[in-house]
């Protein structure tokens, strides 16, 4: 039965492994083109400009020479997983239903568990593994490119590198699989792959990924310049973490509101504008970049779990059999 | 194989109901039918492609489940389903991957007889030489029983005729029970010995060819302005043509009338008489009935 699988899904494979490859090698090729770039304008390690070393100018200079890979790139790493899971996934049984040839591999002595299984773990098995390398390899590449992209806590950064990349793969994969499967037609499997896919990667980016760890907070004073996203140094969040939300504070200690949009040209810094407001410190929670790996994980057991168990109904609409 | 009151329900209603019938080893049986009749839903209940909702079916002795079809049972579907992009030498590889005993040497065999390049794709085939094929791929499992829907289906007269004589010679050769499908009558006649006629999703007649006309008879003579005056329970079917009447009778309904030219009818005649009888709704009744008026 191996055998069988792997001579159907050979070629898909190999332009598959292509793919992944080209793709891997331009992530590649832009990380050491960067770090010879940094080194050569002594601004290697540097994650926030400053008075010292990491001067301002020099920091944007590079942001503009990277400016179209770090804006563009994302974007195919981020339809990379569900393009690859579907085609993967959506074709493995409908289009064996749509040919008729379901009958042929099922009137062997092979049971249908056994078809199901091989037929899925050589089409998926090497797909998860190439999407894998990808991530970790992605996650190392686009590490020097950290102080112009915000970090790789928010979108697009979290789900571009890291083990998300496979994940969603394998959510994509037993989507179409599933799907095709139960509808037995490889267009309507392809499609409903893509819209559960992104309804369930919206879904969990924006209601449970910030509660994967309690978010950190930090107070500060304006006065002490703890301002929003400033680029001095002094802000209470770093660059490169993922700010969730802010409360704001007058002198005595009450709450009270923010409308950035009345502050004018006229306040010269987002300190004056504050001040203006009568507001004298800040509170701001969010998820500082050494959680990465930590929410790298669980929400890739989410996407996990999620295909697993549409495996399991596929498995077991199969054995019940009309 | 045999069947005890055999039904499948579909979501739109019964395509197979209350069957049950015999098919005796070593025989070669024609499943007769006209479209929709069950035939397909049948051999898929016998391999195990679907499980039946009433009654049961028994390949073999043992019942079909999900673990693969019996293994001395192979199926030829009616479009002969097999993998489009693996030459003609890998599906015979697949053949034997699917399969836990397999004779390549015969099945090679059989696909050099029927004159294909091993190297051709699938896709690149006749619809001969893919009946050919699978024929072959069917085959190499050394089945005891063979079952074939609609084999001829979509042949010239020449791949029909190669085709039957394949199958044939290996009935010859190993004395396996064959059951080919068809709603071509001709194509059967003088080649199956043994019947099972579906017509509605139920079994209308079953049993011997040779018992089966030895215990039928058509009766030709003039149209009388009373009917036939024939007992009903004995009559399967009556048409009134012109001035004449043909009547098929059964169980020696026509021993003791006079008056009646007798013959004995042939295989298709006789299934003919029979698929008439079971649908009535169909114009060739309506029209008698009109004549008859």
């Amino acid at each position: 039965m191996t055998w069988v699988a792997w001579r159907q899904q050979r070629l898909q494979l190999l332009l598959t492994l292509v793919v992944i490859l080209a793709v891997t090698g331009v992530l590649v090729y832009f990380r050491i083109d960067a770090v010879a770039y940094l080194r050569a304008h002594g601004i290697e390690g540097c994650r926030t400009a400053d008075e010292a070393r990491c001067d301002a100018a020099a920091l944007s200079a590079f942001g503009s020479e990277y400016r179209a890979y770090v804006s563009l790139f994302p974007l195919v790493l981020l339809c990379l997983p569900v393009l690859l899971g579907m085609f993967a996934g959506a074709p493995l049984f409908a289009r064996e239903f749509e040919q008729g040839t379901h009958i042929f591999a099922l009137t062997q002595s092979v049971g249908r568990v056994r078809w199901w299984t091989t037929k899925l773990v050589v089409a998926a098995v090497p797909v998860l593994v190439g999407t894998a390398v990808l991530g970790l390899v992605g996650a190392w590449a686009l590490r020097p490119f950290s102080v112009i992209a915000h970090g790789r806590m928010m979108t697009p950064g979290f789900e571009t590198q890291g083990l998300v990349v496979m994940a969603y793969t394998a959510l994509a994969i037993a989507l179409g699989a599933t799907a095709g499967l139960l509808w037995r037609n490889t267009v309507a499997a392809m499609a409903l792959t893509i819209v559960c896919y992104l309804v369930l990667l919206v879904g969990v980016a924006g209601t449970l990924r910030a509660s994967y760890v309690e978010p950190a907070r930090a107070h500060g004073a304006v006065e002490a310049g703890a301002a929003i996203g400033s680029r001095s140094g002094r802000s209470v969040v770093p660059d490169d973490a993922w700010r969730l939300s802010t409360v704001y504070y007058d002198a005595a200690g009450t709450a009270t509101a923010f409308d950035p949009s009345s502050c004018t040209e006229a306040d010269r810094s987002i300190e004056n504008c504050l001040r203006r407001q009568d507001i004298a410190s800040l509170t701001a929670s969010y998820h500082p970049d050494n959680r990465f790996w930590r929410m790298q994980l669980i929400e890739s057991a989410i996407f996990l779990a999620v295909g697993a168990s549409l495996l399991c109904l596929g498995a077991w609409a199969l054995i019940r059999r009309r | 194989m045999t069947a005890i009151d055999l039904g499948k329900r579909y979501r739109r209603g019964w395509a197979l109901r209350g069957c049950s019938f015999d098919v005796p080893a070593g025989r070669v049986s024609a499943l007769v039918g006209p479209n929709g009749a069950g035939k397909s839903t049948l051999m898929a209940l016998a391999t195990g492609l679907l499980r039946p909702t009433d009654g049961e079916i028994r390949v073999l002795g043992n019942r079909p489940g999900t673990r693969g079809t019996h293994r001395k049972l192979a199926f030829l579907a009616q479009d002969k389903p097999l993998y489009r992009r693996f030459t003609v030498a890998e599906m015979l590889r697949a053949g034997r991957a699917l399969n836990t005993e397999w004779d390549h040497a015969y099945a090679r065999r059989l696909v050099d007889e029927a004159d294909v390049d091993p190297d051709a794709r699938i896709s690149t085939l006749s619809g001969g030489q893919r009946t050919r094929v699978a024929l072959a791929v069917a085959l190499g499992r050394r089945p005891r029983i063979l079952m074939l829907d609609e084999p001829l289906a979509d042949l010239d007269p020449l791949a029909r005729e190669e085709v039957m004589q394949t199958v044939m010679s290996e009935v010859a050769e190993t004395g396996m029970t064959v059951m080919l499908s068809s709603h071509v009558l001709a194509d059967l006649d003088g080649v199956c010995d043994h019947l099972v006629l579906l017509a509605n999703g139920r079994v209308h007649l079953v049993g011997d060819v040779d018992d089966l006309i030895a215990g039928h008879r058509v009766m030709i003579g003039p149209r009388r302005a009373g009917g036939h005056g024939l007992p009903p329970g004995l009559v399967v079917q009556a048409r009134a043509t012109g001035r004449q009447e043909t009547v098929l009778v059964k169980d020696g309904g026509w021993q003791d009338v006079t008056g009646w030219e007798l013959i004995e009818p042939n295989l298709e005649e006789l299934a003919m008489a029979y698929l008439r009888s079971a649908s009535p709704t169909r114009p060739t009744r309506a029209a008698a009935e009109v004549a008859a008026a």
